[in-house]
């Protein structure tokens, strides 16, 4: 048996369980191994999908660079050992010529030269991932009209836009209106409404997070649905509207469409919003196998907070059911836990299943709110055999003690 | 200088009326007290219907709890005993850790 030992200068190969000293009485030996074996060693060495993508490259770039037949078998089978040429600000691929075409990922947060990436998204052809924050509203008109063609093999896209006033509305030719291969799709403060149309060419999709939705990136919940309903690979799910109210214009109801989405992969969902739109949205959805369910709501009033839809669509549910329950009283609000235990306790589920619940609105001095907003997610709650009731420091429960003496 | 809650027992009433199927109930912090206030003013014709499969009681409060003793004795009463376990709040997590599972 062999072992393959990287040196700061060079990889190198060692009988196993000899030191550093002796490898150069065995390192001829290693070039009498076939291609296929050297291929699988070196698979070994840079494939590994739970590594962050500029470390597998710079396990490829070590290896390329100790002899010309490694590689040789390398830039032969870029495919096979899942290469990427990985280009941010601090691994910055300036001259594709310089190297073989692999795919490339673009990942570039912070301050940077707006210039490198555009010149790499001009390669549309070979872009797999692009993670990107866009910093002013001038860089994100560029990045938007250079990703108005296809990107063929792209598979994950991140953008985020903190603090960019005037973004432009992403286009419905945006990505060419295909995205065939992608499988994560994270957006941050981005308005894209036409988003719908784009998710009926993702078949693939595993992650859908669509965090702080602009007002100019509305969409309907009958919209979204009509988007998600092709997604049977969805693993995740965020709708999180940084809005209190939608646009007067895009208040309107609509007569409900016989459109509905089945999601039978879906296991995550967390949604920030309005009761309303959750209410519209979860009529239309089915995911059965959801453990992980986080939703905070907006409301002007407690009171009139009517859940009926969240109620039946938990019940479709199959593992949404909890033993263990925690109601945690705080100055703003009561979170809602039902496997606060479970997680406390490090039972091995990890956490799962779990389901959160919080408002903007103050009610958590009135524990009439608290009961209400209950019965309106009891179907949680039905099997519940441990109940804690904890009210935090900030409580205002302190106020109510009065003295008898006075 | 004896103390007391202001609170509204209808209202608490109604929360706890949504736990039917609750057998450990767990208070802590300043909320104990109102709890204890609560569950010792329910009348007796329906004190088996507020949490009726409740087997435990725990109070977890780093100041004075009221009694319960009128509770208990009712529940005694109408065949649905309760144990009321007090304890300061330190005090009660480590006692949970050591029996490793819900009472």
């Amino acid at each position: 048996m062999v072992r393959l030992v990287y040196h700061p200068c060079a990889w190198s190969t060692e009988p196993d369980g000899t030191g550093p000293g002796e490898c150069h009485r065995h390192a001829a030996t290693i070039n009498v191994l076939p291609d296929d074996i050297f291929l699988e060693i070196f698979a070994f060495c840079v494939r590994d999908p739970d590594k962050h993508p500029v470390f597998c490259m710079r396990q490829w770039r070590r290896l390329v660079q100790a002899c010309q037949r490694w590689r040789q078998i390398i830039y032969a089978s870029p495919r096979y050992l899942d290469l990427l040429l990985y280009c941010s600000k601090g691994t910055p691929v300036r001259n594709l010529s310089y190297w073989p075409a692999f795919p490339i990922a673009i990942s570039y947060h912070g301050p940077y030269h707006n210039d490198d990436v555009i010149a790499l998204l001009k390669h549309p052809d070979r872009v797999r991932l692009v993670d990107l924050s866009i910093t002013s509203s001038q860089s994100g008109r560029k990045v938007v009209a250079t990703m108005q063609k296809p990107f063929p093999v792209l598979t994950h896209l991140e953008l985020y836009a903190l603090d960019v006033p005037e973004l432009p509305v992403l286009p419905s030719g945006f990505l060419g209106g295909s995205v065939p291969c992608l499988q994560q799709l994270h957006f941050d403060h981005i308005p894209f409404p036409e988003l719908p149309t784009l998710l009926l060419s993702a078949r693939d999709l595993v992650s859908l997070r669509l965090n702080s939705i602009p007002p100019t990136g509305y969409i309907s919940p009958e919209a979204m649905v009509a988007g998600l309903a092709i997604l049977t690979r969805l693993e995740t799910l965020c709708v999180d509207f940084e809005f209190r109210f939608p646009p007067p214009e895009q208040r309107r109801r609509y007569p409900d469409p016989p459109m509905r989405a089945a999601l039978p992969s879906l296991t995550e969902f967390e949604f920030c919003g309005r009761s309303e739109y959750l209410e519209d949205l979860v009529a239309r959805l089915d995911a059965p196998r959801l453990d992980d369910f986080d939703c905070r709501m907006y409301l002007n009033r407690v009171d009139c907070l009517r859940l009926p839809q969240l109620s039946l669509f938990i019940n479709r549910t199959e593992n949404l059911r909890f033993r263990h329950a925690q109601v945690e009283f705080s100055n703003s609000e009561a979170n809602i836990e039902p496997d606060w235990f479970a997680r406390a306790h490090g039972e091995p589920e990890l956490g799962r299943p779990h389901f959160s619940f919080s408002t903007s609105f103050r009610w958590s001095d009135n524990i009439t709110h608290v009961a209400h907003v209950l019965r309106q997610i009891f179907a949680i709650f039905s099997n519940v055999g441990y109940l804690f009731i904890h009210a935090c420091d900030d409580h205002p429960s302190r106020r109510y003690y009065i003295d008898d003496t006075e | 200088m004896s103390r007391r809650y202001y609170i509204d027992d209808t209202e608490w009433l109604a929360f706890l009326h949504l736990f039917t199927t609750v057998e450990t109930l767990h208070v802590s912090g300043r909320l104990a007290g109102q709890v204890a206030l609560v569950l010792e003013d329910v009348p007796g014709e329906m004190v088996a219907e507020v949490l009726p499969s409740l087997h435990l009681l725990l109070l977890d409060d780093d100041g004075p709890v009221e009694s319960t003793e009128k509770f208990v004795s009712l529940r005694q009463l109408y065949g649905r005993p309760v144990t009321i376990v007090r304890k300061e709040a330190g005090r009660f997590g480590a006692w949970h850790r050591s029996k490793g599972k819900v009472p």
